[in-house]
């Protein structure tokens, strides 16, 4: 009997189906056809095809930003967003060279102790506030105030006082000379912010961020999107841009994607115009296609193998040792990675000042049976199942990694090649807030993960010891790399400071407190309908040249 | 539910146990093609699960980079994957995992709910109104959803999937059970049973239980393949199977991004995913008009 009652149910349901697709398709057929038969009689034929002033661009965002605050906590929602709304003090360009950009000049006295900015004198925020030394003054105050949640706080900690000298001049005063300073306040997140606006919004402000950027905000629909409006005042754009004024497109929209292959499919859909591309596959289907620009960015990036130097055996540097030994890095680059990168073999990506050819040949190279020496001589018996034991304890491991592709192949191509040594292997993937969260508890034996910064610095930031409980995860600590990094942080002269890093690799690579895998190649998609759009550092896209080709 | 007509005390206690004829059920299942259709189904599956290790070319994580994303051929029916490991051999060894996860999630939810349903239908009364009342609670709460929460807070990995789906899914045979005992419990030969002096616990398992055993059967076969879908709806958000394991859920996932390039790889474990899952419904359907409604 049951059975009889399922047909009337799909008869249903297919009837319900088609009278909707008939009701989408009569309420598309009227509205689009008038609108595109008034377009093509009010547009003189000869312009179609061509670049016209006005019009949105979409990117797509993996992240929602939890604020667009810049002192507020730092994600990749913001690294994306903060640029477009705020602007900072210098401009850092893709090989680290210093451009001026709200600051005109700048000045470090004799002892390197004062750095003192002259400002552009013309400069307003979205709120019609004047850009002066004041605002300066007050954005990093703030910033410092508020820094323990910023990733940066490292960069402007030896500042005693920040000081305006008149209207238009900034002084900086240090304890010691800081050789971060300058990635540092080039970063979105040192972004010259409205203090009127903090004054009138208070915690609101990272809903309604009130910057001198090229955009300012217009709408965000929580979980949906962040529009900009261009911000028509505009007249100080930065080093890599040729339009320093107003940027020519009237918007700029942020789509929340989560999911690479959705943002991949709203790309193909042209609902969105630039998304950053992660995977092999993707990347594969976009160069077949017409007119999709593909760019390479810099993000001074390294994939690794952090260990967990606090947690017997990693704690033992001849099985970190033996465990490099056991990994074919390039095949891992070819299959896991789908060839979108290169075999890293130092601590430092090669973008990066402190990257030295020549610490290649030092690197541990693939020789599983050397593996297997090392851990012998780590005290360690191959089982009859081919483990490894040492004191009653099998060696084995779980790679704590984050959902992000293509972290999952990697790990399940490291899993592989540690099994073939004889070391079992887990996997747990989790999403990157909880990765950090567990590694920064120190709860793991070994992460996969990756940095992307815009400074040397970066090793000390992640390996340094007095960062031990924040971001040193692999709870290092090295008093002669400690000595070296300590140098580096007073370092004025770019080319001593990166001869030091240099010498702190060398002590790196004794110890291995990581394996270093691989450097991606990040690649961002951008439409054929937008024109002129600039990869800038860290992954920007500034888009103050940008026009957008309307297509008939 | 078929209500036993006469006295019974005057019947064996196999008529008691199963009061309903051996004739009517095979009349029907002749009318039911979907019986069948079900019942192959979920056999090809049972029999992928248990001969795994003999019908897979390969061994599920065998590397072959060589032999990477190669389509289907002679050699390898289902094609291979990014690592050159064998699309055949891992659904088989997928078809394992999620006939060892249905199985075990369902019977991690049956018996509870079961014990407490039978407990709380037969005694009536305040123990029912507790346990009935803590239930509804329980299953007001969406279960996906709840099952994402349990996992996102204990980890993910199989184990905590089949607990988080374990535990919601228990409400549902508390309610079944509860309803046919209390309607149960108030035959005659309950009242019988318990006027000669038979135990309690004995006339809860040997009196009222197996004449509820077709309702119960049917919803264990219906739930064997909802829990599949939903262990499958875990382990391709991530949170269910880690790789290597070859858990349909995760192959999905993992061969979504290749869909234009690589077909194969989504297809196969979609493929089976989706008929075991029909298998299971058209079985539990089948089953349903069989043994009479439940």
């Amino acid at each position: 009997m049951k059975r009889y009652t399922h047909i009337p149910t799909i008869t249903a349901l297919i009837v319900v189906l088609l009278m909707a697709i008939l009701a989408m398709s009569a309420c598309a057929a009227p509205t689009a056809a008038p609108t595109s038969g008034e377009e093509a009689a009010a547009q003189p034929a000869d312009l179609a095809g061509t670049s016209v002033d006005g019009g949105v661009v979409t990117r797509a965002l993996t992240t929602e930003p939890s604020g667009l605050d810049p002192h507020g906590p730092p994600g990749s929602g913001q690294n994306v967003i903060l640029p477009y709304i705020f602007d900072t003090l210098i401009y850092l360009d893709g090989d680290n060279a210093l451009h001026p950009f709200l600051a005109e000049s700048w000045e470090i006295s004799e002892d390197g102790r004062t750095i003192t900015f002259t400002l552009r004198p013309d400069v307003t925020f979205h709120d019609g506030t004047p850009m002066n030394a004041d605002a300066v003054v007050f954005t990093f105050e703030r910033f410092m105030e508020l820094g323990g949640k910023s990733p940066v706080a490292g960069g402007l900690r030896n500042i005693t006082s920040v000081e305006a000298v008149d209207e238009n001049t900034v002084a900086f005063h240090f304890e010691e000379p800081s050789a971060t300073f300058f990635s540092t306040i080039a970063l979105p997140y040192a972004g010259i912010i409205s203090p009127t606006a903090v004054e009138q919004e208070g915690e609101e402000f990272a809903r309604q961020p009130v910057g001198t950027g090229p955009f300012m905000l217009d709408s965000w629909e929580p979980g949906v999107s962040i529009t900009l409006k261009r911000n028509p005042d505009y007249n100080w754009g930065p080093a890599d841009v040729e339009n320093k004024g107003a940027p020519y497109i009237d918007a700029a929209a942020f789509k929340v994607i989560p999911d690479a292959s959705s943002q991949l499919a709203a790309f193909q859909a042209g609902e969105v115009d630039i998304i950053f591309v992660n995977q092999p596959a993707h990347l594969e289907k976009l160069k077949q296609e017409e007119g999709v620009q593909l760019q390479e960015m810099v993000f001074n990036s390294l994939v690794y193998l952090g260990f967990n130097t606090s947690r017997a055996p990693f704690d033992d540097v001849n099985v970190r040792r033996a465990l490099a030994h056991a990994i074919d890095k390039q095949a891992l680059v070819d299959i896991a990675v789908g060839g979108v990168g290169q075999p890293a073999c130092q601590f430092m990506a090669s973008t990066l000042p402190g990257y030295d050819p020549a610490l290649c040949a030092d690197d541990i190279t693939y020789d599983p049976e050397q593996a297997k020496a090392l851990l012998a001589e780590a005290g360690f018996t191959q089982t009859d199942q081919g483990q490894w034991e040492r004191d009653g304890e099998i060696l084995q491991a779980t790679i704590l990694t984050s959902t992000r592709p293509p972290n999952g192949d990697v790990a399940t191509m490291l899993q592989a090649q540690l099994a073939a040594i004889g070391v079992p292997i887990e996997i747990q993937q989790l999403d990157s807030r909880a990765v950090l969260k567990t590694a920064t508890a120190g709860d793991y034996d070994i992460t996969l993960w990756r940095y992307g910064w815009n400074d040397p610095d970066v090793l000390n930031i992640y390996l340094g010891s007095d960062r031990i409980g924040r971001t040193n995860r692999s709870f290092y600590s090295n008093p002669a790399v400690d000595e070296i990094f300590a140098q580096t942080a007073r370092e004025l002269d770019p080319k001593a400071r990166a001869q030091l890093y240099v010498e702190a690799q060398k002590l790196l690579m004794q110890d291995m407190p990581w394996i270093p895998l691989y450097e991606p190649v990040n690649i961002i998609a951008i439409s054929g309908r937008v024109q002129d759009a600039v990869i800038g550092p860290m992954g920007r896209v500034l888009l103050n040249d940008a026009r957008v080709k309307e297509q008939n | 539910m078929n209500v036993p007509t006469a006295f019974p005390l005057r019947r064996g206690r196999r008529a008691m146990a199963r009061p309903r004829s051996a004739a009517r059920p095979r009349r029907r299942t002749r009318r039911t093609p979907s019986l069948w259709i079900g019942a192959f189904l979920v056999g090809a599956l049972f029999l992928a699960a248990l001969l795994a290790p003999m019908l897979a070319p390969t061994p599920p994580d065998l590397m072959q980079p060589e032999l990477r994303l190669q389509p289907p051929s002679l050699e390898h029916p289902f094609g291979t994957d990014i690592f050159g490991r064998d699309m055949l051999s891992r659904v088989l060894y997928g078809a394992r995992l999620a006939v060892q996860v249905s199985i075990a999630t369902v019977t991690l939810a049956a018996i509870p709910g079961i014990a407490l349903g039978l407990l709380a239908g037969f005694h009536h009364g305040w123990t029912d109104q507790v346990l009935a009342r803590i239930m509804d609670v329980w299953m007001a709460f969406p279960g996906l959803l709840l099952a994402v929460v349990l996992v996102a807070r204990l980890g993910p990995s199989l184990s905590t999937a089949i607990l988080a789906l374990g535990v919601i899914g228990a409400p549902t045979f508390f309610r079944l059970t509860r309803s046919s005992a209390l309607s149960g419990s108030t035959l005659l030969y309950i009242e019988a049973a318990r006027s000669v002096g038979v135990s309690n616990r004995r006339t809860i398992v040997r009196h009222l239980l197996p004449n509820m055993l077709s309702p119960l059967i049917v919803l264990v076969t219906l739930n064997l393949g909802a829990t599949l879908l939903a262990v499958s709806g875990l382990s391709f958000i991530g949170l269910g199977a880690q790789p290597p394991q070859p858990e349909w859920g995760a192959l999905l996932a993992a061969g979504r991004d290749y869909m234009d390039t690589a077909w194969w790889l989504a297809l196969a474990p979609g493929l089976a995913i989706t008929l075991s899952v029909i298998g299971f419904n058209l079985l539990g359907d089948g089953l349903r008009d069989a043994l009479g409604r439940g």
